[in-house]
């Protein structure tokens, strides 16, 4: 199995390098898309596990490890990130045509100094956090309550201040004349969903695969988390939209119109809202008010359907912005590159769980 | 005239006693039980509602949501209406804002059912407690209370010692 994901992760990377040659701007727009997308899904594990150290989560301890497993992928992102720095002059008009007004804030040494940095303290800081959590006996008593506390606040502010800066900068300023206030903290709340998501799927497979037993009704406080996140990723979307709608300022609605209202983008657009909101929607809704259910895979095929749907959200927001005529949305190439960074995931998780070990 | 039910009261100091009595109970065929806890106990839930249908509560709260989102739509298209409000240049009734409105109508008429739907259902307020409270129960015991035929106390007594009741009355 590790061969075949490897295998995956080679083609990706043949397949990207190989499309950098023929359509740049196509080639760099889908690796954005992945690395944040995939980097988000790494540090938001940890993140779930700070705010359930936070909030002194008790109902799921193998949750809260199960969500620090995604931490494997964060030196493979950091490595990523790097590599993005190579983008910069297709990806980012401003590199070449400055913006006077917004120069302070979009200029290629602060850019890259303050991406890298604030990727590399939250790395760091979520390795520590991992230590902590994974720590037994003796030394998990050496740091008592108090300090597990301490690192936990820390990660969270840092994951809060980063992964909106990934939405302002990597994403925002593709398109530099367009912003939104909201955007940020728009783009941690969809981080944190597909974050959520993913922590679903991860605990029925590890129960599934014998290595848990996560009782029906810790997986349905997983999926309250889900449901949780993924009102609160409309919520953002929608007091996004309704004050340009309202706005009516042409600065602001022309982003919004070229995806909406625009094909292919507007039809994308209508299947994220109901593949990744209405359907998970509607399905937890009518889960959560029952008793907790021993079966899970609706539950799986939602989250799936919600990382997705997250997925395209980027590819949506990027694409139009980079690649400027709206040819076909995903083909192939595009397929293949991610398919190469789903492994590069899968591989990083399991170098996590040979690495630390973690009692799920 | 003879009573038609029976109540033994077993007192329990741990949740395992108490869960053991209850599938014991329930696995000689006593349903009618009245369980006293201090604290809300999954495993004490679990057992007493393996088979009882899901609470209608819910569908108070469906109905509550529905009318609150149908108010919403209703009051703020309406009043656009009639007073021909155009703000921004917008159409009269111009749903994006609207929705803001019946959100939070759905919210609040959603929570004021399901209170209603609480007190209705759990037929509250009971002013005067039931014959078989003890107030220890709300201080750190568990108790049982199981309604029986007559002349099965008997058995029903043995049931709740053997799994380790700490007192049984009468």
């Amino acid at each position: 199995m590790t061969a075949l994901w490897g295998t995956l992760a080679a083609v990706g990377a043949v397949t990207f390098l190989w499309s950098l040659a023929g359509d740049a701007p196509h080639a760099w727009s889908i690796y954005l898309v992945n690395v944040v997308f995939w980097s988000g899904l790494a540090v938001t594990g940890p993140a779930i596990a700070a705010m359930m150290q936070l909030t002194e989560a008790r109902w799921s301890p193998s949750v809260r490890r199960i969500a620090l497993t995604t931490a494997g992928f964060l030196p493979v992102s950091f490595v990523l990130i790097l590599v993005l720095y190579l983008g910069r002059v297709v990806l980012y008009p401003w590199v070449t045509t400055p913006i006077p007004v917004k120069a302070p804030w979009l200029n290629t040494p602060f850019f890259w100094l303050r991406t890298f940095a604030l990727a590399a303290a939250l790395f760091l800081l979520s390795f520590a956090l991992i230590r902590q959590q994974l720590a037994g006996g003796a030394a998990a008593a050496a740091t008592g309550k108090a300090g597990r506390d301490r690192v936990s606040i820390l990660v969270l502010m840092l994951w809060l201040i980063t992964v909106s800066l990934w939405g302002f900068d990597l994403v925002m300023s593709l398109d530099p004349h367009w912003y939104s206030g909201l955007y940020g903290g728009y783009f941690a709340v969809s981080t944190l969903y597909t974050g959520c998501a993913l922590l679903s799927i991860l605990v029925v497979r590890s129960n599934a695969r014998g290595l848990t037993s996560v009782p029906p009704a810790a997986v349905q406080d997983v999926a309250k988390l889900q449901f949780m996140s993924s009102i609160l990723w409309m919520y953002f979307f929608w007091s996004q939209y309704l004050v340009i709608w309202y706005g009516n300022v042409p600065v602001e609605t022309r982003f919004v119109v070229k995806r909406f209202l625009t094909q292919p983008w507007g039809a994308l657009a209508w299947a994220v809202m109901i593949v990744g909101w209405l359907v998970p929607f509607a399905y937890l809704l009518k889960r959560l008010t029952g008793r907790p259910p021993q079966r899970h895979t609706p539950l799986v095929v939602v989250a799936a359907m919600a990382l997705l749907a997250i997925f395209f959200e980027r590819v949506l927001v990027v694409f139009p912005s980079v690649a400027r005529d709206s040819g076909l949305v995903f083909s192939l190439r595009e397929l293949l590159v991610s398919l190469g960074f789903l492994s590069l995931f899968v591989l990083a998780r399991r170098w996590f769980l040979a690495r630390f070990r973690p009692i799920l | 005239m003879a009573a038609t039910t029976e109540t033994v009261l077993g007192v329990f100091a741990h949740v395992d006693t108490t869960v053991k009595a209850l599938e014991e109970l329930r696995a000689r065929g006593y349903h009618d039980l009245t369980v006293y806890t201090p604290v809300p106990v999954h495993e004490i839930e679990d057992v007493l509602e393996r088979d009882r249908p899901v609470s209608r509560v819910r569908l108070f709260t469906l109905i509550g949501g529905l009318t609150g989102t149908c108010s919403g739509f209703l009051l703020t298209i309406w009043s656009a209406m009639q007073w021909g409000l155009v703000t921004g240049g917008k159409p009269v009734a111009s749903i994006p804002p609207f929705v803001i409105i019946a959100f939070e109508l759905t919210i609040l008429f959603g929570g004021l059912a399901t209170v209603l739907g609480v007190v209705t259902l759990g037929r509250l307020p009971r002013l005067r407690p039931t014959p078989t409270y003890d107030p220890r129960f709300t201080n750190d015991r568990f108790g049982v209370a199981v309604h029986c035929p007559p002349g099965r106390g008997g058995s029903v007594r043995d049931i709740l010692r053997t799994a380790g009741a700490e007192e049984v009355r009468p």
